[in-house]
């Protein structure tokens, strides 16, 4: 059984005035464990295609699978569910809550969830943990660098415990150490075992993952495994 | 600060809920306090028709002289139910000794006066029939006259001025504080017909009063004392009467439907004001909705569903509107023992009420308004689709 499996994805924006195709068509497969960059130019499609799969929005047309149930006929309710409990995203903006702790940013998804709350401190400081920000638990998120802000949303991601990480321009509005110790985190993850579907319009940037899917006007061109995969030393360390 | 501005409206309509339940319990107590005061077992005799439930036509400043001393004199001699009977006519001037001087209610009464009202004098004598037979210049005075004309001189004997003419002090009357919403220690008490002969000019009285013996005669008595004031006015038709008779009873009863009415009327009034203020709530809601798009984007793209953003607004809304509630309150609880302290200064016993169901009431209505004008902005909240939202600009 595929992780994802998409078939014919399409998806049309329609008001009174205007009709548009962001997404002609779309078929591919996820497995567990695989780092896939999205790649394309503006406009190809990417971030549409990312906001399907991630339940973030409906296609309006074809078929997507995840872990073998079409999601066809799901209510909204039911996506939300999928988004707290299936996925994790991380976003180019970082979209924390303002005058808002680290600990507190982190702990939302658990707020929606149905662990138990005695267990909420413990899942926060190990997701804190995991991305090297222990020492900065208590700050806000407006007293934290671009770098370190990006880190709370990934441990935010993570917190749940997820099937996949989606990561829409993770870098983009980083400096280049910050994207680099960014980027060696997802890396990690993915090591560890976490499935990492990130888009980005970054040569550097899509080079970190295993394979690319490449968009141009709504359709995948190409679908290629990357062979001498980019790395970094170890992010957490970097991080610190 | 925007709380501060949405909890504004709630806020101005509960402390006014709290201050008017407050205020009108207060009145009721004082009304009951000042009625009894007249006297128990009383009835007033008021001249010109009313209905049974309005108030009579002489209170409201109207001037009729239908009412005469031969009418107390008749009801008196001719119903052995009532014990005492008093005519009254009334005037504020300026009473003169020495060279003391001080404004007071100059009243021209019977003899039986202190039986109707169950006063009494403290120093002297009140004064007698033959003192109104001979319209004698005899005055009793009340126990602040007393203090403000003549300190810790002694007044009985001595001669006040009233409109060119001297009266001699021959009783000071025992402190009595208001009544029947008069400050009776300051009142000034000359014979009937002295008082209309040569201070006021008039030959009819403004009222008159009788005391009963029994509370239970009080029906049979008002019908009798009706008949015997048709007979001396010539009115063949109840419907023609010229004058109003109520017991203190009726008039407690009365004063207390107006209460009551004026209270019905202050909370429709400020219900306007709770409604304007849910109103507020309601739009300042919807800007915080609108300017916290992105974070229900945020909540929407980490699992959040329509029911715990709908949550969240509502609870939000409650809050504020509870806190407003709070301090409304803390405020109408101050005005309301303001208003208190202010009356009781002015001489009158009002009594500062504060019930736990006005409390409970407005805690109440805060929250019913939280929901009700909460509910739109946190749906409106909820219907933002996660990518919409997180796009927002």
């Amino acid at each position: 059984m595929h992780l994802i499996e998409a078939k014919n994805l399409k998806k049309i924006y329609e008001n009174e005035e205007v009709k548009t195709i962001a997404l002609k068509k779309a078929d591919f497969t996820v497995e567990k464990g695989e780092f896939i960059a999205i790649m394309g130019p503006s406009g190809s499609g990417k971030s549409t295609l990312m906001h399907i799969i991630s339940f973030l929005t409906n296609p309006s047309g074809g078929e997507y699978i995840f872990k073998g149930n079409n999601t066809e006929n799901m209510d909204e309710e039911e996506r939300a569910e999928a988004r707290n409990k299936e996925i994790g995203f991380v976003f180019q903006s970082f979209n924390l809550l303002p005058r808002t702790s680290v600990f507190d940013n982190v702990r939302l998804p658990l707020i929606y969830s149905d662990r138990p709350t005695n267990k909420h401190n413990e899942l926060v400081n190990d997701a804190i943990k995991s991305v090297g920000l222990e020492h900065r638990k208590n700050y806000l998120s407006n007293q934290l660098s671009g770098g370190e802000k990006q880190r709370v949303a990934i441990a935010r991601a993570l917190v749940n415990d997820p099937d996949i990480l989606f990561a829409d321009e993770p870098t983009g509005n980083l400096d280049s150490k910050s994207g680099t110790q960014i980027m060696k985190i997802l890396e990690d993850l993915n090591d560890e075992g976490k499935t990492v579907i990130m888009v980005t319009h970054e040569r550097d940037t899509a080079e970190h993952a295993k394979r690319i899917i490449y968009l141009r006007d709504g359709e995948i061109t190409k679908d290629i495994k990357v062979s001498n995969r980019k790395s970094s030393a170890n992010g957490r360390e970097l991080a610190k | 600060m925007r709380s501060f501005l949405t909890m504004l409206g709630i806020i101005i309509g509960i402390s006014s809920v709290i201050t008017i339940t407050s205020v009108v319990a207060g009145a009721e107590s004082l009304i009951t306090n000042q009625i009894q005061g007249i006297g128990s077992n009383v009835i007033g005799v008021l001249p010109g028709k009313s209905d049974e439930s309005g108030p009579p036509t002489a209170v409201l400043g109207v001037v009729i002289t239908t009412l005469k001393d031969t009418d107390t004199e008749a009801i008196k001699k001719d119903i052995p139910e009532v014990i005492a009977a008093s005519s009254y006519v009334s005037a504020t001037d300026v009473v003169n000794w020495s060279n003391q001087k001080i404004v007071a209610s100059i009243y021209g009464v019977s003899p039986d006066y202190p039986i109707v009202t169950d006063s009494a004098v403290e120093t002297g004598n009140f004064f007698t029939e033959e003192h109104k037979k001979t319209n004698a210049n005899v005055v009793v005075i009340g126990s602040q006259v007393n203090d403000d004309l003549f300190g810790d001189q002694n007044a009985l004997g001595e001669k006040i001025k009233i409109k060119n003419h001297n009266f001699t002090v021959i009783g000071i009357m025992e402190p009595q504080g208001t009544s029947g919403f008069q400050n009776v220690d300051n009142m000034v008490f000359l014979p009937l017909t002295t008082a209309q002969n040569k201070v006021l000019g008039i030959k009819y009285l403004g009222f008159l009063r009788v005391k009963i013996d029994k509370e239970e005669n009080t029906d049979y008595v008002i019908g009798e004392m009706e008949n015997i004031l048709r007979y001396k006015h010539n009115i063949k038709d109840p419907d023609k009467d010229d004058f109003s008779v109520r017991s203190t009873a009726e008039a407690q009863e009365t004063l207390g439907t107006i209460t009551q009415s004026l209270n019905f009327f202050l909370i429709a009034i400020v219900s306007i004001s709770l409604l304007v203020g849910g109103i507020g709530i309601m739009n300042i809601m919807l800007a915080a909705v609108t300017q916290r798009i992105k974070e229900i984007g945020l909540r929407k793209s980490v699992g959040a569903k329509s029911k715990h953003i709908i949550q969240q607004f509502l609870i939000e809304t409650i809050v504020i509107s509870f806190i407003g509630a709070i301090i409304g309150i803390i405020i109408g609880i101050l005005l309301s023992f303001g208003i208190s302290f202010g009356v009781n200064k002015l001489g009158y016993n009002w009594d500062f009420v504060i019930t736990s169901t006005s409390i409970v009431t407005a805690c109440g209505i805060s929250v019913l308004i939280g929901i009700i004008f909460g509910l739109y902005p946190a749906k409106k909240a909820a219907q933002y689709d996660p990518i919409s939202a997180l796009r927002y600009e």
